[in-house]
């Protein structure tokens, strides 16, 4: 049996929420349960191949050998036809690790964005969009750097490029996994606060990450992974606090600190 | 080994500026500073790896020659046998054809060391059995550390490693931070590490060096940088590693 993380407040509609229970993808990840939508700040640790970016894969179906439940609005997305995970697109984005290679080379920043949003089945942006004026602003990138291709951005610039990209399909859930980690400490610091900062719209946001630091403050439970199975789970400030895992008690004692 | 006046620039641009430094046996100096800041470049220059198009100046003084910076064939000559690399992508740097023992041996042959292939890899903390293993059925954490035994294989003066923890998770980082220092105190080998995480070179470094766009813009004792940020590139490092 998984653990539990029914921290999703209720006035939010089921409509957006994405729930799994026992969720399983082939023998990499057994028995995750979670609850993730509007309002739920969820940090997911472990070390490296403890089934994290798997989870992540799974719950925006890229993962194919899927067992136990995962519903998003009520309805039964495992085993179910291709189609049924339509609606998933729009509602859950996800945010690659390495900020070089999330984004198509080819592609402007402004034509990465249309096709997200065409993607999601939201309407086209025009030229001199208020909204993607504001959207730029969200995520702290000058409007100019719209017509520049990823190779011509830094890779701060990149990750706020890629994250735009997933606002720009207006979803209820962004998946974040590892974007930090590609970025030197000042760097990844701007990208959590800016994570932060939309932590205050309603989008919600499962955030993975093996450096414990950046998760207090940005998220308020936190599912910890061992070899695939979740050990520990709870409020972040509790279970960072006072690990009461092995896993968990060796990924604070390695935490970089002065 | 000290460097005079490291400047490398291409196509008229300078993207080194005046870098000097030294370092003696069994020392150990941090280049830190933002992405960008030429940290990677300074070791591919000392190495004569510096593209191929860029103009490099500036002295190595390694003992008592002289080799100019520009001097890529001096330089090839020192390359793994006074000066080794740990470089940033560990697992792309190992030959995926060959088995780790295979590597050990054909570099330990290249530099008349001694070939003890089960060996090297305990004193990296790996398992022996991992020589017959080829690099695509080992973790980042292990292709990190047969990388760190290649280097070391050479029997250098001066190891050189270009971020060897960014690949990998908390734990394996701060198990590398901790084998670094202990290997290159055990040798007595000079380390050099490129880091862009103040905090985990504090675990094996005693000074640093801040580069920011092609300048050292501040050096001294780690304690002291801590202490007392002379300049603002080196307090934004220092503010991002005590943030939480």
């Amino acid at each position: 049996m998984g653990m539990s993380l029914e921290t999703g407040s209720s006035e939010h509609v089921e409509e957006d929420m994405l729930v799994a229970r026992g969720l399983t993808v082939g023998t990499r990840l057994r028995g995750v349960d979670l609850r993730l939508g509007p309002g739920v700040g969820l940090g997911v640790v472990g070390r490296s191949g403890s089934g994290k970016s798997t989870l992540a894969r799974a719950l925006v179906g890229l993962e194919p050998e899927l067992a136990g439940s995962l519903q998003l609005a009520g309805r039964e997305l495992v085993g179910a036809p291709r189609a049924a995970w339509a609606g998933l697109r729009a509602r859950v984005q996800l945010v690659w690790q390495d900020p070089a290679t999330a984004l198509d080379p080819c592609l402007s920043i402004r034509r990465s964005i249309e096709e997200a949003r065409k993607l999601a089945g939201r309407d086209r942006f025009t030229r001199d969009d208020p909204r993607l004026r504001a959207l730029m602003e969200r995520v702290a990138l000058a409007p100019e750097l719209l017509d520049r291709v990823p190779g011509a951005l830094s890779g701060g610039q990149r990750q706020r490029a890629a994250i735009a990209r997933a606002l720009a399909a207006e979803p209820a859930l962004l998946i974040v996994d590892e974007i930090t980690s590609a970025l030197d400490r000042p760097v990844a610091w701007t990208i959590v606060d800016l994570l932060r900062t939309l932590r205050t719209g309603e989008v919600g946001l499962m955030m993975i990450s093996h450096d414990l630091s950046f998760l207090p403050g940005t998220v308020e439970t936190v599912l910890v992974l061992d070899e695939g199975s979740p050990v520990e789970s709870g409020p972040v400030e509790a279970v960072l606090g006072r690990p009461q895992s092995a896993t968990t008690r060796e990924l604070v004692d390695a935490a970089p600190r002065l | 080994m000290q460097v005079e006046d490291l400047g490398c620039a291409i196509d008229g641009r300078a993207l080194l500026d005046a870098v000097s430094f030294s370092i003696a046996a069994g020392e150990s100096l941090a280049l830190l500073g933002p992405s960008g800041a030429g940290k990677s470049l300074v070791l591919r220059c000392l190495l004569g790896l510096a593209p191929a198009q860029a103009k490099v100046t500036g002295t190595l003084c390694w003992g008592e020659r002289r080799v100019p910076l520009a001097d890529r064939g001096a330089l090839a000559e020192l390359r793994g046998r006074g000066l080794a690399l740990v470089p940033q992508a560990a697992a792309a740097s190992l030959d995926p054809m060959r088995t780790v023992g295979d590597q050990l041996r054909e570099v330990c042959a290249l530099h008349d060391t001694d070939s003890r292939p089960r060996e090297r890899l305990v004193e990296v903390g790996l398992s022996p059995e991992l020589v017959d293993r080829h690099p695509h059925a080992l973790s980042g954490g292990q292709a990190q550390r047969v990388a760190l035994a290649l280097a070391l294989a050479c029997r250098p003066s001066v190891l050189l490693a270009d971020e060897p923890m960014a690949s990998l998770d908390c734990v394996g980082q701060a198990a590398l931070v901790e084998l670094l220092a202990r290997r290159c105190e055990a040798e007595q080998v000079a380390l050099v590490l490129v880091s862009h995480d103040l905090a985990r070179a504090v675990g094996c470094c005693s000074r640093a060096l801040v580069l920011d766009r092609g300048s050292v813009v501040a050096g001294g004792s780690l304690a002291t940088l801590l202490a007392a940020p002379p300049e603002p590139t080196t307090a934004a490092l220092v503010a991002a590693a005590r943030r939480t």
